[in-house]
């Protein structure tokens, strides 16, 4: 054979901007020993502007059959790791409107399962096997089940099981008198450990809620101040009392307790967790003299409460006062703000997406019932008109292409 | 690392008001602005599609299941081929990077060369319903027509093979 495999694989490395049929030719130009490209292969023009929609108001209300089978062949490999099949695209080109059953219908599929694992294990960062006597892979297992067994999506952080290996529920392994789902896993509570336990309760703002610090007072009121510690209660410089704090010229006291008033609180919810994820009931909350600011005693972290307050777990999430963990889960996965996250993220993980606009979120949220599962999610996500339109309209079909892709001009 | 934490995060108001915005700091719902588009598709580069997208595609091209043994190379090589596995500090990274198409064209050899794809697709490859079923697409006269420009050259099992790797190889096999 005469041709050079190793030319293959000369590909360009920068496609930014470069249509789908450029893609597509990468490799046979690599095969025809081109050493170098710079994503203006195959230059072809653009569509007229004037023929494109640019605006909802300039676009029917449903998406043509060429953008439905344009979106569902872009989603289906991310989603059911496979592309469409011949009675799909039959039934798409005769009835878009029928996307949402046959997205619907993908949700027997064990792939969407395998799709929401990826979603959760990324966002967390973990994945993987045992190490050090943790198993890394438990988190995903449970998320796996829950999409499966058609549970709702919330369960993922409500679950009073987790999943072993042999497909067995079987209790998570944190050793915790309850269960916070992925959250009371060793896994997630050993990669996410951090000094004050920020880092754990950072993590449920970013990846459930999608908010930061602070939030607003509305959705999470702060702890009272002298309930703090002195260097979390700080307002001003005169504030900060706390001379270890003061000293380092950063934590000079001005704002802290607008952040900490609420990290407290979610921090608060770990305080009997080790490095390990190892649930102690021996934890006392309080600054080990000899350890680093934040550091507890025997590779448990520091309270952000006054000594009195350190060692107990109960506390507060989103406006609720809750016991532990356990309870601080459901509050979060019954929290609006959980559900529209979550369609925020499916976006993000369906689509290479670099910003998903709130509103349509919202809009997404408002069609779901109570208690949605993953299925429902990707229904009411990815078949949405607005989503549809938008994405189509991306990949270069617009609402006037004529059946091909030929017609669609610059493409990703 | 406290002190950072403690820097970074007092930003917000005293006492919940800010100058900058007297009701306080808003949800990310709140935050929104006026409607637009649902999404912003990201340009810079496309994404690597998960492992097991990339092998459904093999596996209808070759007319197998996923499972195939003809494919095991590839689920042996997942990590070098992008796949993410944190326990062993290795972070996804949807990149399609140069040493990943070595990896990925290295183990599509065996795969071209396998009977069961000139079964399908002839001594010489059948270009059109190849490329199909590997981009998952209809395919276009003049992209068919640059493709077999290309390959003109090339007789038999020689043909064969350079139009399986040609589909199977091209990033439109690979990327979303």
């Amino acid at each position: 054979m005469t041709t050079n495999p190793a030319a293959l694989l000369v590909l360009c490395l920068r496609v930014g901007g470069v249509s789908r049929r450029r893609l597509a030719l990468v490799a046979l130009v690599a095969l025809a020993g081109l050493t170098a490209c710079d994503g203006q292969l195959a230059t072809r023009p653009m569509n007229d502007d004037a023929s494109m929609p640019r605006t909802d108001a300039a676009v029917d209300e449903v998406a043509t059959s060429e953008q439905t089978l344009a979106v569902a062949r872009f989603v289906a490999p991310v989603l059911v790791e496979r592309g469409l099949t011949p009675d799909e695209v039959t039934t798409l080109t005769a009835s878009p409107t029928r996307f949402a059953e046959v997205v619907r219908a993908w949700g027997d599929e064990p792939a969407i399962a395998r799709s929401a694992r990826r979603l959760v294990e990324r966002s967390l960062a973990v994945s993987g096997g045992e190490r050090d006597g943790i198993d890394y892979g438990l988190p995903g297992r449970l998320v796996e089940r829950v999409v499966r067994d058609g549970e709702p999506w919330g369960t993922i952080l409500t679950r009073e099981s987790c999943v072993g290996r042999d497909g067995e529920d079987t209790d998570c392994d944190s050793g915790a008198p309850y269960a916070a789902g992925v959250l009371t896993t060793r896994a997630f509570l050993s990669v996410r450990s951090g000094r004050f336990n920020l880092t754990r309760a950072g993590t449920i703002t970013h990846a459930f809620l999608c908010n930061e610090y602070p939030l607003p007072e509305s959705m999470e009121p702060r702890l009272p101040r002298e309930t703090l510690l002195p260097m979390f209660r700080a307002l001003t410089a005169e504030e900060q009392t706390d001379p270890d704090a003061a000293m380092s010229g950063i934590a000079n006291g001005f704002h802290c307790y607008a952040c900490h008033g609420q990290f407290g609180a979610h921090a608060q919810l770990f305080v009997r967790f080790d490095a390990a994820g190892v649930w102690r009931e021996d934890a006392t909350g309080l600054q080990n003299p000899d350890g680093m600011p934040g550091e507890s005693f025997g590779g448990l972290m520091t309270s952000h409460l006054v000594a009195e307050l350190a060692a107990n777990e109960s506390s507060q999430m989103l406006g609720r006062e809750v016991a532990h963990l356990g309870e601080a889960a459901h509050a979060v996965a019954e929290h609006p703000e959980f559900v529209r996250c979550a369609v925020e993220k499916l976006v993000e993980h369906t689509v290479p997406a670099t910003d998903v606009d709130h509103r349509f979120t919202r809009d997404v949220v408002a069609t779901l019932g109570e208690a949605p599962t993953f299925v429902d999610l990707v229904v009411a996500t990815v078949t949405h008109p607005r989503f549809v339109r938008s994405l189509a309209t991306q990949l270069g079909v617009g609402a006037d292409s004529e059946g091909s892709d030929a017609d669609s001009g610059e493409e990703r | 690392m406290f002190v950072l934490a403690c820097a970074a995060s007092c930003t917000g108001a005293i006492d919940g008001v800010d100058p900058d915005a007297p009701d306080g700091p808003r949800t990310a719902a709140e935050r929104e602005g006026p409607p637009g588009d649902p999404l912003e598709l990201g340009t810079e580069s496309p994404r690597l599609l998960p492992l097991g997208a990339r092998l459904a595609r093999l596996a209808d091209v070759m007319g197998t299941t996923v499972d195939d043994p003809l494919f095991d190379p590839f689920r042996e090589a997942a990590i070098s081929l992008g796949d993410y596995d944190h326990s062993l500090n290795v972070l996804p990274d949807d990149r399609w990077t140069a040493t990943r198409m070595a990896v990925w064209t290295r183990l599509l050899l065996p795969v071209c060369a396998d009977a069961r794809f000139a079964e399908r697709y002839g001594a010489e490859g059948t270009l059109g319903p190849l490329l199909e079923r590997a981009w998952g697409r209809p395919i276009e006269a003049d992209e068919l027509a640059i493709v077999n420009d290309e390959l003109a050259a090339l007789e038999g099992e020689t043909r064969s093979r350079a139009s399986c790797l040609v589909a199977l190889g091209s990033a439109e096999t690979v990327l979303q």
